[in-house]
């Protein structure tokens, strides 16, 4: 028997001689079925290497932290990853298989790629950027309607962004309010419209670009459980204010009687400021703005979250901004 | 009325302990002796899947024990010490 047929015996009979012994076994069914558990207790510890070994430290470092994030939030998802390990997936399969556990369990949060992990939950923002950028596609037409609306200096036809929303946002504040207390359908979605095109839904992901969330402080979101449930419901906001305004832009662009009242209702909020009226503590400007009669369709779901359509719309706007 | 033990009686129970039946160890039993690799291989991905569930779910006990017998409430000294105050 040569040295290395020796060597080779010696192991395998040690290995045999391991999974004899209660304490040494489960030491190694520990190693072999939850390598996170080993990883804890040194720093150094190669998980790509212990499985065979990817060449790129950066995505061993990656699929480690992949690793922990499923087992501190997604424990069936880190039981699959460690099996499909042990059984010899390769570095692409393991990525694939952690982003589609995820999106298993919170399927509105975008997964791209195993890369997307780094900085924190992944973040879309949809915000308009009024004070930090100039608009770009897709948001152009976006500005070029507040422009139609509210904008009435004939002196200055192609105002900045910035005087344009000084000047629309005094008067969409009361236009919106008076849009939700009509507690029905199509003005929800007309609601979410404007508070969306004037960053006012309280959502920092439609409020906000990301320039804008990086300088007022934000921060990457931690994968924890509680941040995965809120960003979550973020997304399904975001669905709900995107698909809101999408219906509401068809709405003006096609029914002519909504487009002039929405016209005749911003001038008589123009003019109340323009009087010094204190138009947004007084009710009574309510009372003059006048919306076509449209028929109250009846909503059979309690939540906005078990809802679809127009119907999720309306219900979002009475959880969130008519609570009275 | 329980009154109390003995650190050698405590032992003894404890030795006696039969060690847990784990999936994964049995796994571990059923690689061939033969065989070059470290960790048995062609294991029904669903026995692998119960096997680590289980170990995982093991393991988070024995830290939860670990965490209660750390935080056991101190035992009273009725030997006299006179030595002590010094």
């Amino acid at each position: 028997m040569t040295t290395i047929d020796q060597l080779r015996e010696a192991s395998t009979n040690m290995m045999a001689n391991l999974a004899d012994h209660p304490t040494l076994s489960l030491a190694v069914a520990t190693a072999w079925l939850n390598p996170l558990h080993i990883e804890h207790e040194d720093e150094d510890f190669d998980i790509g290497g212990f499985y065979g070994g990817w060449d790129e430290q950066e995505t061993r470092d990656i699929v480690r932290f992949a690793l922990r994030i499923a087992s501190a939030c997604l424990p069936k998802l880190f039981v699959e990853l460690v099996a499909g390990m042990a059984s010899g997936w390769d570095y692409a399969e393991v990525g694939s298989a952690f982003c589609a556990g995820v999106k298993k369990v919170y399927p509105h949060i975008p997964m791209g790629s195993i890369f997307d992990v780094t900085y924190g939950i992944p973040m879309e923002f949809w915000g308009m950027g009024w004070y930090t950028s100039d608009a770009e596609m897709p948001f152009d037409h976006l500005v070029e309607l507040v422009r139609d609306l509210f904008w009435f200096n004939e002196d200055n036809e192609d105002p900045d962004q910035e005087t344009l929303h000084d000047v629309a946002w005094p008067i969409a504040k009361a236009l919106i309010r008076s849009l939700i207390l009509q507690d029905r359908q199509p003005y929800a979605d007309l609601a979410l419209l404007f508070l969306y095109l004037f960053s006012a839904t309280n959502e920092s992901l439609m409020d906000l670009t990301e320039e804008d969330y990086m300088e007022s402080g934000g921060e990457y979101i931690g994968w924890t459980t509680d941040n995965l449930i809120d960003m979550e419901i973020a997304y399904i906001h975001k669905e709900i204010i995107l698909a809101a305004k999408d219906r509401a832009l068809d709405i003006v662009d096609h029914q002519v009687d909504i487009r002039k009242a929405l016209q005749d209702n911003i001038e008589i909020i123009r003019e109340a400021i323009e009087a010094g009226e204190d138009a947004f503590e007084r009710k009574d400007i309510y009372g003059r703005l006048t919306w076509p009669e449209r028929d109250r369709t009846r909503c059979t779901a309690r939540s906005y979250l078990r809802a679809a359509g127009a119907d999720a719309g309306l219900l979002f706007i009475r959880s969130y901004f008519n609570k009275d | 009325m329980f009154e109390g033990m003995k650190a050698q009686e405590l032992k003894d129970i404890l030795s006696a302990v039969e060690p847990v039946e784990l999936k994964g160890v049995a796994l571990l039993k059923r690689r061939h002796p033969k065989a070059r690799q470290q960790f048995p291989v062609q294991v029904n991905a669903q026995a692998l899947a119960e096997a680590a569930e289980e170990l995982i779910d093991y393991q988070g006990k024995c830290e939860q024990a670990r965490e209660r017998v750390a935080n056991l409430p101190p035992v009273a000294l009725e030997a006299p010490i006179e030595e002590w105050p010094l």
